[in-house]
């Protein structure tokens, strides 16, 4: 499966967000997004799912435009999961992973014995039994975030759409979550997420993706931005990227 | 999980039946439970079970069609608030979220002031009710605020001016008979509702309750955020819209032939969701065995504790908010 994002325009009302944004993503990739805040990081993630409409330029999933799509057909490819956010009635995590299976239901249907099954062999997949029929109140930010990838992969979606997804975590939480992530990309699915902090989108990401002035300024394997002044022009600080002795890559800020 | 959650809802139905036919035992011409199903045995299958033609009189000609608009009206409001507390994701919304009481409530005044029968002053406030949904939507529809937003909103402007309506239809009523009327009627009470009434919204509100319930699983992806909920793959409009006119049916079904019976659209959805599930897959059907027997009682007590029969709106809070708060307290120690 591909996605192709071709000289993406979209501005809110006068404002200009992103000015003629081309970016491909493959099955097996896993893309982190960086750019200073107001980049349009989170206009982007959402115009991947027609959530908004772009003025010009076009999305397509292998050849098909993402807008002309069902909004069932969609949510069998890609699965858009945002920060997280406190839900007023908080379901059970086995209830909130069998929402994924929606997508495949009538209107009046409700999941049967079938969908429970797989709701089991997902909560497998991604390690979750200890946490299975707890309160998504009752579990911490990391594995509720594994919850809404959980979810996702109900859904059948090849490609993970992630807002943040390392936001109010902590620094274990966050390794976990972007491990697990790196896993299912292992499997085949693909990934695109956002984040603000650099080091883990060197660690841990297949290519790294910047956003600047409202077009892709950088494109690559995190190894190639080391030695580069690439992070220094976007943060508009001096920041030096280096290569550990074990094989890692890090930013070291002046 | 859901085994639990299914086992409380059946518990909640078996409750229903036995408020029921307790309730029907109980007035100026007491019969004993054993008693009431040996009338209904008798009323239905035309056998003698040795029961006092009188008995089966008063429970099949006066009880049983009031007994059966408490089950249902009850029911009805408490699936309602329960539907428009998930669609807007707000647990202190009731079914008046939209200003559907408020305007079946100037429907009901407007023809009392007109003197019309007892039938068009329903009509004519279910009528109100649904107007009131529509202008709503129509207004709602051309703001470019988030839907749910713009519809709270809308509906807070729409309900103020029905209430101002209807007090001014209060002003200019008579003081002697019609004030009186009117004033009676939106305390809300179920003495006036018999088998006509209980004709004229029975399918409505059976046939809303029916796509409330099979609507369930999908209206627990409403009180998820717009995004999550069409990344899912779920058409959001179109079930907010077929769930809120239902619920609007319920609400306007109900103001019209029993007047404004507050509390339970509000507090039922609390209790059912603290006690079973906040899966609308339980916590709907649990809404409506509490809210059938919930209001099944309060009538119970409205119409036999006093010599004067008691609007059962006012009696609502008054046996509602002691168990509400107790269950409130009885969580927060649960949760220290």
């Amino acid at each position: 499966m591909i996605l192709e994002i071709k000289d993406l325009v979209f501005s809110y009302k006068d404002h200009s967000v992103l000015r003629g944004l081309n970016l491909r993503i493959s099955d097996g990739e896993m893309i982190s997004l960086l750019g200073k805040n107001g980049a349009g990081k989170t206009t982007l993630l959402r115009l991947i799912p027609s959530f908004l409409r772009c003025q010009k330029g076009s999305i397509t999933i292998d050849g098909v435009s993402v807008s002309d799509m069902k909004l069932k057909d969609r949510a069998k490819c890609m699965a858009y999961i945002p920060q997280i956010t406190k839900s007023a009635f908080p379901y059970s995590v086995r209830t909130s992973i069998l929402m994924g299976a929606s997508n495949r239901l009538s209107m009046f249907q409700s999941p049967g014995r079938q969908e429970e099954k797989k709701v089991d062999q997902i909560i497998e997949l991604l390690n979750l039994q200890k946490i299975a029929d707890r309160n998504m109140d009752n579990i911490s930010g990391g594995e509720r975030q594994l919850v809404l990838i959980a979810r996702a992969l109900m859904q059948d979606a090849r490609l993970l759409i992630l807002d943040e997804p390392t936001s109010f975590l902590d620094y274990s939480n966050q390794l976990m979550v972007l491990e697990r992530i790196g896993d299912l990309v292992k499997n085949g699915y693909s990934c695109i997420y956002s984040t603000h902090n650099p080091d883990l989108a060197l660690g841990h990401s297949s290519r790294v993706v910047v956003m600047a002035d409202g077009v892709i300024s950088y494109d690559g394997e995190p190894k190639s931005l080391i030695g580069t002044d690439i992070l220094s022009r976007v943060y508009g600080r001096n920041i030096e990227i280096v290569n550990t002795e074990k094989g890692g890559i890090v930013c070291i800020p002046e | 999980m859901g085994e639990k959650a299914r086992s409380k809802v059946l518990i909640l139905g078996l409750i229903t039946v036995f408020v029921s036919i307790i309730s029907l035992g109980i007035g100026r011409y007491f019969i004993s439970p054993v008693g009431i199903v040996k009338v209904l045995l008798q009323g239905i299958s035309g056998k003698s079970f040795g029961m006092d033609k009188n008995a089966v009189a008063v429970v099949f000609n006066i009880r049983l069609p009031r007994i059966a608009a408490s089950l249902l009206l009850g029911a009805g409001l408490a699936l309602s608030g329960q539907t428009f507390q998930m669609i807007f994701r707000n647990p202190l919304v009731s079914p008046d979220v939209l200003g559907t009481s408020t305007a079946a409530s100037f429907g009901a005044s407007l023809a009392l002031l007109l003197g019309l029968t007892s039938v068009m002053v329903s009509l004519n406030a279910f009528f109100f009710g649904i107007l009131a949904l529509v202008l709503i939507y129509t207004i709602a529809s051309r703001t470019r605020r988030e839907q749910t937003l713009s519809l709270i909103l809308v509906g807070m402007v729409v309900s103020s001016l029905f209430s101002s309506a209807t007090s001014f239809v209060k002003l200019i009523a008579d003081p002697n008979n019609v004030l009186p009327a009117i004033t009676y009627f939106l305390m809300g009470s179920l003495s006036g509702v018999g088998a006509k009434d209980l004709t004229l919204v029975g399918a409505p509100v059976l046939i809303s309750m029916a796509v409330l319930l099979v609507l369930s699983w999908k209206i627990n992806l409403l009180s998820l955020s717009e995004d999550e909920a069409r990344s899912i793959g779920v058409n959001t409009h179109l079930i907010r819209a077929v769930a809120i006119i239902c619920a609007t049916i319920i609400t306007a079904s109900s103001v019209a032939v029993a007047g404004n019976i507050g509390w339970v659209g509000l507090i039922i959805p609390h209790i059912s969701r603290m006690l079973v599930s906040n899966d609308a897959r339980y916590s709907f059907p649990s809404s409506v065995f509490f809210g059938a027997s919930f209001l099944t009682l309060v009538d119970c007590i409205s119409r036999s504790a006093a010599t004067v029969e008691i609007p059962i709106g006012i009696l609502t809070s008054f046996v509602g908010a002691p168990f509400f708060l107790y269950l409130l307290f009885r969580e927060v120690r649960y949760d220290s």
